[in-house]
């Protein structure tokens, strides 16, 4: 595991004055499934982008096995296998004959991409569908089919940009399953707005924000790092003045080892040891400030805590 | 080996798309279908193409020669007995006033109308008869004179005249002018004229293909995706353009058959036109590649490829004549404003390939603007398209 076969360092991207990537600095270890979490405009998919090779950095370096990746050098680009978070298929072409073209196009021998394609549709439940025009095909199966064309020529680095984006239920479940199984023999970095899916599926998760790296360590060792105790989530009532959230804020500070206001989302979140006994006191600092409460919810410490604290906003904001 | 993975690919997504390949295969022997419903009863010889009104006012003569001479009436059966390789000449249509005749030529439906006099018949009897008269024998022709085919008439008629003058009258004639046509275009009608121009248009559907098929696939992810692999620029453009190159090749025979099929002769070789083709498809290629470039949607990539079509083909001479727009002269030719569009010269190509029977020793000039424009017009579109969208940024 500890092994580097992916390493990225100082990785800088300008597009004019904005730095969407700042300096960024990753090591991935051969076999692990590293997490990438970041809110939208963090950075992500341009790290992502520069990392399999179809960005040029600015500053920086890639390395596949201490080898650099630059765009002109296919054979190292190669060894990575990209699913995009959109469903990039060609919609009049059938499952078996986009895998069997993207098979070739990584210059598998002949023979090799019918096999290839053939275990593929097999292992993502596209086989009676192997026909089919990918337009013909449900969300979900397209979702797999995207999957596929991302594993074809077998590759040893696999990103998958939010694999789960748009899955009913059972096909979440399904590539959730099919991740875990091809982690046993891949390196895998998983971009994701799950925290569920990324504290379920990543050996350590590095967060980013504003094209910096803000932390990177395993999910529970992040947990822990935020603190200890439980997580409250309060439903308020009625209008929520954005002024006064610094304010209100402000008041439950002394109270609670953390708190977060949403006055979009009606929500207050607060995080306390033995919180259920500071309640009471949550609640009269909230109705001072004419807040009624409504629903409360209990639960543990989650990456999205972890989010929240490092970034001051929810992952999905 | 790559691109023709690519070609295949395409192809295969071409030939599904069935808007398209109904556009790109059906479209072109339509539009020689509209011509042929245009200009296309070659049975009738040149009488479709010269439409003659006569406004008879001869009152005829007396009895000369025991027969009365009523030479306008003879005239026109004249006119309407000639004939051109076994096919009437003239259509001849006999009119009462000349004021609803003018407006018939105005409307260009007649190319020139014939007034015969009151006093034809006894003007020429008296030549007959040797004797002197003040009078000379006067026929007027009335037409437009920008038109060509009043032109084309005139000179016809005048040689009619004379055979007639020189017949009842016995005037003498110093030259006797003999109209001969170049080979094969006797009965030549707009619609031989027009199927080259027809090729051409469908072949610049391309740019159109090209320009829809390469947004699409940049707007769907599935460039970047194979960006990805191990194929390079060089062999993604190369599998694209045989793919369309292929489509092409479809689509030549069946505009080319259509054409057959409804009359149109063609005097030369059909290696030659395909070859024409094939050249002039780069261009289309390479323009479509570059209105790919900077189009955002499929839908903007077909208005803006239509932008690039209407000048391409109608300035061309493809569809009708262009007036002279002469710029500079080159040795002994006159470079026109559009020598500069690369259809014109594959127009010129074809048409005189398939009117006038030449061979390429014959179209050095053509063939050799077309292929510089073609290939430079197509590398721009590779270059450009590779460095706006293929190339790290």
């Amino acid at each position: 595991m500890s092994e580097v076969v992916l390493q990225a360092e100082g990785l800088t991207k300008r597009y004019g004055d904005l730095v969407a990537v700042d300096g960024l600095s990753i090591e991935v270890h051969r076999g692990e499934v590293f997490g990438f979490l970041g809110p939208n405009g963090a950075g992500k998919t341009t790290s992502i982008n520069m990392i399999c090779g179809l960005l040029q950095p600015d500053s920086g370096t890639v390395r596949i096995d201490g080898d650099s990746i630059s765009g002109q050098d296919e054979a190292i680009r190669a060894r990575v296998g990209v699913c995009p978070q959109d469903i990039v298929v060609w919609e009049r072409l059938t499952c078996r004959e986009q895998l069997q073209f993207m098979g070739e196009m990584y210059a598998l021998p002949r023979q090799t991409a019918i096999q290839r394609s053939q275990q593929l549709l097999e292992e993502l439940d596209l086989i009676e569908k192997q026909n089919a025009q990918a337009r013909t095909l449900s969300g979900g199966m397209q979702r797999r089919l995207n999957l596929a064309l991302a594993l074809v020529h077998d590759p040893e680095i696999v990103i998958l940009d939010e694999p789960g984006a748009g899955l009913d239920p059972q096909s979440r479940v399904k590539v959730r399953e099919y991740i875990h199984a091809l982690a046993r023999s891949k390196t895998i970095i998983l971009t994701t707005h799950n925290m569920d899916e990324a504290d379920r599926l990543a050996d350590r998760v590095a967060i980013i924000d504003h094209g910096r790296l803000l932390e990177l360590d395993t999910p529970s060792a992040l947990k822990r790092r935020v603190g200890e105790g439980d997580v409250v989530e309060i439903e308020l009532q009625g209008e929520i003045d954005a002024q006064k959230k610094p304010s209100i804020e402000k008041e439950l500070a002394p109270i609670v080892d953390a708190v977060l206001l949403d006055p979009e989302d009606k929500q207050v979140t607060v995080r306390a040891r033995n919180a259920v006994a500071k309640l009471a006191a949550v609640i009269e600092a909230l109705e001072r400030h004419s807040l009624s409460v409504g629903e409360m919810r209990l639960r543990e410490n989650t990456l999205e805590d972890v989010f929240i604290q490092l970034t001051g906003r929810r992952l999905r904001s | 080996m790559k691109a023709l993975s690519v070609m295949r690919k395409t192809l295969r997504e071409m030939l599904r798309e069935r808007m398209t390949t109904a556009l790109m295969l059906v479209f072109p022997p339509l539009l020689v279908g509209f011509y042929y419903v245009a200009f296309g009863q070659t049975s009738e010889g040149l009488s479709k193409y010269i439409s003659i009104l006569v406004l008879n006012q001869d009152t005829g003569a007396a009895a000369f020669e025991a027969q009365p001479l009523t030479a306008g009436q003879a005239f026109i059966q004249v006119l309407e007995n000639a004939e051109y390789e076994g096919l009437p000449l003239f259509n001849v249509t006999a009119v009462d006033a000349r004021s609803s005749a003018e407006i018939t030529l105005r409307e260009h439906k007649a190319s020139l109308l014939i007034v015969i006099p009151a006093d034809f018949s006894s003007v020429l009897q008296d030549f007959g008869r040797g004797e002197d008269s003040l009078a000379a024998a006067e026929i007027t022709l009335v037409g437009a004179p920008e038109s060509s085919e009043y032109l084309f008439a005139r000179s016809l008629l005048n040689s009619y005249l004379r055979q007639f003058a020189l017949q009842i009258a016995g005037w003498e004639e110093s030259i006797d002018v003999q109209y001969r046509f170049v080979p094969g275009t006797g009965t030549m009608s707009d619609f031989d004229y027009g199927v080259g121009g027809a090729i051409v248009f469908g072949i610049a559907f391309s740019t159109l293909i090209a320009a829809e098929y390469m947004v699409r696939e940049y707007v769907g992810g599935t460039l970047l995706r194979l960006r990805l692999t191990r194929l390079s620029a060089f062999e993604l453009l190369a599998g694209v353009t045989l793919a369309i190159t292929v489509m092409a090749g479809i689509q030549m025979p069946i505009t080319l058959g259509a054409a057959l099929l409804m009359g149109f002769t063609n005097h030369g070789s059909l290696l030659l036109i395909v070859a024409i083709c094939l050249l002039f498809n780069l261009t289309a290629i390479g323009l479509g590649l570059l209105v790919a470039c900077f189009s955002r949607t499929p839908a903007d990539a077909t208005n803006l490829a239509s932008a690039v079509l209407v000048p391409l083909v109608f300035l061309s001479d493809a569809l009708y004549p262009m007036p002279e727009v002469p710029l500079f002269s080159w040795g002994a030719r006159l470079i026109q404003l559009y020598d500069f569009l690369p259809t014109t010269h594959a127009v010129a190509a074809i048409r005189q390939v398939t009117v006038y029977g030449k061979g390429m020793g014959d179209l050095i000039f053509e063939l050799t603007a077309l292929t510089l424009l073609s290939v430079s017009t197509f590398f721009l579109g590779v270059l450009v398209y590779h460095r706006r969208r293929m190339k790290l940024r």
